[in-house]
């Protein structure tokens, strides 16, 4: 099944440059899964939201599910 | 080929002076600035973008080689010069002939600083706006 | 004094213009930067004396590895505080550091007041008194123009002013240290401005071989590399720390309308990428610093009908884009640049002047004061009545902003609303409402910073809640950071500079430090400093949470009031058990 992932411009380092990519996954996956599947080093993670709501790491997709992951909150 | 510094990326510079602290620490082992062959100053205020004072490698005519009594600066292939302290006065004739203030002069020790172009600040600049280009033998 | 046992500090007092270098053995063992200015502070302090009594000192220090290290840049000022009435601890990169340490100096001592608005210019074989009456009166931006231009010694050169805010003795008036980078909190610029010093002009050039070349150009380049190829601190260059917005705003994090909310619905609008698409024109360093995380905004303002534009360039950070931003309403980039120049020419701290301005809109929305009062309708969004409203707070311009002037804290002493008086120990609130830690962690800081343990990145990293861990995580990161700040460590690269880096740094110039040395100099320090806050009258047990906090939801959920309390008991029996040890 389909899910999406957006990625802003500091990760998108890790994906090549894309900000918006359409990925294919079978079985159950977690959204965490699929942003490290992506790329994204698990230390640059800060936190993950589907359709517009925190999740938990242990998130189960579902189809057309849109993953936005966020970089961590930097400061002195 | 003979190589010669050149600093191409002066728009890019962020003012962090790694360049001249390498250079003072590489070429002169002191942590002091005022040591550095190549000074990065504001062109007025840091409002003001940062322009680099160096020296261009001059070709056939050096003026700061030609000023020199005592024939300390020898010419260096591919432009600028190459000082030989033990022949130098300590006069300052060179400083002021160069028209772009490029010579730098060390009262601690009473002999000038000119950039030789060995490359040290380029390697060091974080923003690749020094490089080192090839250029030909003019002796 | 870099290679040499001793610290040398300079003595300037400004009543009698007259100057005394000491070379303090006894202070080598505070390595620097906040441990020898603790020290200096405890010493020369007048505890019985009124906090703006000219007697009173102000202290600059820098580290034991200022400058010959990269991102080892700051100076940390320390002084007694016209806004929390206690311990007023700030730093600031620029070039201060590198000026300092080529002059000769570690530490600087001022105490007095001149008679006439005075400047100092300090360089390797002089230091004097200077003439600023025509000065007096000048932005911070004007005031640069005209020292650079009367002193010589460009490109090697640090000046640090205050402005009409620090003249008229606001109690958050900053310092502006070469142009963009500030001492920004708790108002170092009034105890300036109490002391008529308009600005002070350091230049350095002295000689200073290095001792053990290969040793130290070893640990150089690595930390070079290590600084420069890695993703560790390309963050801080990129967008820089403006990239908090978005995620902080997705979150629920981000104070907003004076805290109302913690989603700004207009977010997108002023994040870091808005930023750098619409206005970003150039980054810059501070010297010593290969990274460049000052980021530097332009807007085009129409000053005049006819088409006459101007362009304005200011440096914009991300708590920053939170006080003079989100905090406020206001909905662009534009705008938030515009309010961040007329912060920086008066010499004001953005941070508290827009936590005091989101009090004062609340408090007008509910009546607490009136429009007669605030002379402009302050509201959120409104962005030319705050910039009016700064400009009153500046000069003071009736008893409202007099109040004002104070603090929110004060003025919610004054008009009530202290419940929606953002500050931690009345210092005004940084930009992050993301959990217990960004409560407690600039309420039990020494100088009440989110930069004092990083509370707010503690919330962060822990994945589940625990109230033993969380406390411990910020007493042992406070200790942690006086240690770092007294070398002085920019703290974006407190991950490069962990102890092993810290001790090869240290002992590749004459340093013989163990870790367990740190960790002594740590806790030594922070004792120090809590002892000088008692001294100042400081009690951790009179501190009050702002019922705001528990009343908005934070990124990890609503809060709840009794648990914030209990967390601060826990730490401060920490602290009590620490200061009954014998010091190490």
């Amino acid at each position: 099944m389909k899910v999406y992932l957006e990625v802003g411009s500091f990760l998108n380092r890790y994906t090549s440059g894309q900000t918006s990519l359409e990925i294919d996954i079978s079985g159950d996956k977690t959204a965490t899964e699929v942003v490290l599947s992506a790329g994204v080093p698990e230390d640059e993670i800060g936190f993950i939201a589907v359709n517009g709501q925190k999740v938990d790491s242990d998130y189960i997709l579902k189809e057309n599910d849109i993953i936005r992951v966020y970089p961590l909150i930097v400061g002195g | 080929m003979p190589k010669v510094l050149r600093a191409v990326g002066m728009n890019k510079c962020i003012g962090c002076f790694t360049c001249m602290l390498a250079c003072a620490g590489v070429n002169h082992r002191n942590h002091s600035i005022s040591k550095s062959a190549i000074r990065v100053r504001t062109s007025g205020g840091l409002q003001g973008k940062f322009v680099s004072v160096v020296c261009l490698a001059c070709k056939d005519e050096r003026a700061c080689a030609e000023a020199c009594p005592s024939g300390a600066l020898e010419k260096r292939p591919g432009g600028g010069v190459i000082l030989k302290k033990e022949r130098c006065i300590g006069c300052r004739k060179c400083e002021s002939a160069c028209i772009v203030s490029a010579v730098h002069f060390d009262e601690d020790e009473n002999k000038p600083i000119i950039c030789k172009h060995c490359g040290v600040c380029a390697k060091f600049c974080p923003h690749e706006c020094l490089e080192m280009e090839e250029t030909t033998n003019d002796l | 004094m870099i290679y040499e046992k001793y610290i040398r500090v300079l003595y300037l007092d400004l009543t009698t213009k007259k100057i005394r270098i000491e070379n303090r053995e006894d202070l080598y063992s505070y390595l620097g930067g906040v441990g020898v200015a603790s020290k200096l502070l405890e010493e020369n302090l007048k505890p019985e004396l009124d906090p703006m009594d000219p007697q009173q000192p102000v202290i600059f220090a820098i580290g034991a590895a200022s400058t010959i290290f990269p991102v080892v840049t700051k100076t940390v000022a320390m002084f007694w505080s016209p806004l929390t009435g206690e311990l007023g601890e700030s730093y600031a990169g620029g070039r201060m550091a590198m000026t300092l340490f080529l002059a000769g100096y570690d530490a600087i001592v001022i105490t007095g007041s001149s008679d006439k608005p005075a400047y100092i210019t300090i360089s390797r074989n002089n230091v004097e008194f200077k003439d600023a009456r025509a000065l007096w009166g000048l932005s911070c931006d004007e005031v640069g123009r005209v020292v650079r231009e009367r002193e010589p010694g460009g490109g090697k050169r640090s000046i640090i002013r205050i402005g009409p805010a620090g003249e008229n003795l606001v109690s958050y008036a900053c310092v502006c240290v070469d142009t963009y980078r500030h001492f920004g909190r708790l108002g170092l610029g009034a105890v300036l401005g109490s002391k008529k010093l308009k600005a002070i002009s350091i230049v350095g050039d002295r000689d200073l071989p290095i001792k053990n070349f290969k040793e130290y150009f070893k640990v150089y380049q690595e930390l070079y590399n290590r600084v420069t190829d890695t993703s560790i601190m390309s963050k801080y260059h990129d967008a820089g720390t403006p990239i908090n917005i978005e995620p902080l705003n997705a979150a629920g994090g981000l104070p907003t309308k004076n805290l109302k909310q913690s989603v700004f619905e207009h977010g997108d609008k002023i994040s870091g990428e808005t930023f750098a698409h619409k206005n970003l024109v150039r980054k810059m360093a501070c010297t010593g610093c290969p990274v460049g995380c000052i980021h530097i905004g332009q807007f085009r303002r129409e000053f005049d009908k006819g088409h006459e534009y101007e362009a304005v360039s200011v440096s914009y950070d991300y708590e920053l884009l939170f006080a003079l931003g989100s905090f406020l309403g206001i909905k662009s980039s534009d705008e938030i640049l515009q309010l961040i120049e007329v912060v920086e020419n008066l010499g004001l701290d953005a941070m508290s002047t827009g936590v005091v301005l989101g009090w004062a809109t609340e408090a007008l929305a509910k009546n607490l004061i009136t429009q007669e009062q605030t002379l402009v309708p302050l509201a959120f969004g409104n962005t030319q009545a705050y910039i009016t409203a700064i400009e009153y707070i500046a000069c003071k311009k009736n008893e409202f902003y007099s109040i004002l002037a104070q603090g929110a804290d004060k003025a919610s002493d004054v008009y009530g609303g202290k419940d929606f008086a953002m500050t931690f120990g009345k210092n005004e609130m940084p930009g992050y409402h993301t959990g217990y830690g960004s409560i407690i962690g600039p309420t039990v800081g020494a100088r009440h910073s989110h930069l004092c343990n990083g509370g707010y990145s503690i919330d962060q990293s822990m994945k589940e809640f625990d109230k033993e861990k969380l406390v411990e995580k910020i007493f042992a990161e406070e200790k942690e950071r006086c240690m770092l700040n007294s070398l002085i460590i920019c703290l974006f690269a407190r991950k490069v500079y962990d102890r092993e880096t810290i001790l090869a740094a240290l002992n590749s110039i004459g340093y013989n430090l163990t870790n367990e040395d740190l960790t002594a100099i740590g806790e030594r320090i922070y004792k120090t400093k809590l002892r000088i806050k008692n001294m100042m009258g400081y009690d951790s047990k009179n501190v009050r949470f702002p019922k705001r906090l528990f009343e908005t939801p934070s990124m990890s959920g609503q809060l709840d009031e009794k648990v914030a309390y209990e967390l601060l008991d826990m730490y401060n029996k920490k602290v009590e058990e620490m200061m009954a040890k014998e010091d190490a």
